[in-house]
């Protein structure tokens, strides 16, 4: 029995139980509860010459129930995936987001739209003094500190304000140079963990073209969650 | 339902998206890349749902429309999840991706439905697809063939195609295994 491509209900054909599609249908029937009384006689008739038929049954009668469990357990996220609130011009947010390239997870994409969504950064004021940035409690322009005496005021600054929560211990090695004069040069990464405030927190996702798209999530699904 | 959402009824939307996000799930499954998050891509084909729900013809043709949306999503994923993991910086020991093997301390049960779940990833396509569907409680040979615009008599027979196949994909994945372990060397006593 091939493809019974005509628009009948799958009930009204009758599988012949003596070709392998017929005897698979059989089957089929009996595990999704649509056995017609029909079927019955056929599949009985069946088992009289083919004792394995039974067996079979059972194996997909298991399988199947066995299956069903695997993708409820699977799919059981779809139930939490709700239409997200879309923003009316992702033009901006698209341009940002292809600049800066591809990644992947929460936290990583609200991060990011963060910053834009905030729009300044919390703690380093405005006006003129965003634009001349002045050592804290020195008085000195900030660029005349050192690099790690500027770090510091910042962490200092940052912590005040409650932007700065503090910086990893760890720091992550990229790479390690040996030079001429038997010293080491060390290029690694610095990990200061700030905190920001937020109205807004958008999740970067693809668009059928692969184009990526900010969608906004609304404050009510958002959950505590901690990626480390 | 399907009517208003297409006339630009958010809550009609709501409702037809809770009503079908299941078997889009199914389709999901069943042609996305190993290694891809289903709530991602879930995510990715509701937003599609509602930028383009307008551009579906006509009601009738919405399951079909929205199976290819998400066909087409999982698609572009997997074309581009192999350029994503070459393109991660990891730290150390923080990795926190999921293991596609199963944990050591789950129950035979469990086993045995991602042993399953992952033969049945290995059915042709137009197989394994309607077999998914079917798993999606209440829904009817007729809502899949919808779906997959294929008479209902069609995906009768490619679903008990597919469950035939899964019970020889099985047995023989068991024999392997039995070989194998009559392979393997037997302990050798103290000399």
């Amino acid at each position: 029995m091939d493809d019974m491509n005509n628009q009948r209900p799958a009930g009204a054909i009758r599988p012949d139980p003596n070709t392998p599609d017929g005897r698979d249908v059989l089957i089929s029937r009996v595990i999704d509860a649509e056995a017609t009384p029909e079927d019955w006689s056929a599949f009985r008739a069946l088992a009289e010459t083919d004792q394995t038929v039974w067996r079979d049954l059972g194996e997909a009668q298991q399988q199947n129930e066995v299956l069903s469990e695997a993708f409820r357990a699977e799919a059981r996220v779809a139930d939490l995936v709700d239409l997200p609130e879309l923003i009316a011009d992702t033009a901006p947010f698209q341009r940002r987001l292809d600049s800066i390239g591809r990644w992947g997870g929460w936290a990583a994409a609200a991060a990011l739209v963060l910053v834009w969504a905030t729009g300044s950064q919390i703690g380093l004021g405005s006006g003129d003094r965003a634009t001349t940035p002045m050592t804290a409690g020195l008085g000195l322009p900030l660029s005349e500190a050192t690099p790690d005496e500027a770090l510091a005021r910042y962490i200092d600054a940052g912590q005040r304000s409650g932007m700065v929560v503090g910086e990893m211990p760890d720091q992550l090695v990229i790479e390690t140079i040996p030079l001429d004069d038997g010293s080491i040069e060390v290029v690694y990464v610095r990990q200061i963990v700030e905190r920001r405030i937020t109205k807004q927190v958008f999740r970067e996702t693809k668009s059928d073209s692969g184009a990526s798209v900010p969608v906004r999530i609304p404050a009510a699904d958002i959950q505590r969650s901690r990626s480390y | 339902m399907i009517s208003a959402a297409m006339h630009g009824d958010r809550d009609a939307l709501r409702a037809v998206w809770r009503d079908h996000r299941r078997w889009v799930a199914a389709i999901l499954l069943a042609h996305k890349a190993r290694g891809t998050d289903l709530d991602d891509l879930l995510q990715a084909v509701a937003v599609q749902l509602c930028r383009k729900v307008n551009e579906v013809r006509e009601p009738e043709a919405f399951r079909a429309w929205l199976r290819m949306v998400a066909i087409n999503t999982a698609r572009a994923d997997g074309r581009s999840v192999t350029r994503k993991r070459q393109g991660f910086l990891r730290l150390v020991g923080r990795s926190n991706e999921r293991s596609d093997e199963p944990a050591p301390d789950r129950s035979a049960r469990t086993e045995e439905a991602t042993r399953l779940m992952a033969l049945a990833m290995k059915l042709p396509e137009g197989y394994r697809e309607p077999l998914l569907m079917r798993c999606v409680k209440g829904m009817s040979y007729r809502q899949i063939g919808g779906a997959m615009d294929l008479p209902e008599t069609t995906i009768e027979t490619r679903i008990a195609r597919g469950r035939r196949m899964l019970r020889e994909l099985a047995s023989s994945e068991e024999q392997d295994s039995k070989e194998d372990q009559a392979r393997a060397p037997t302990a050798v006593g103290n000399a």
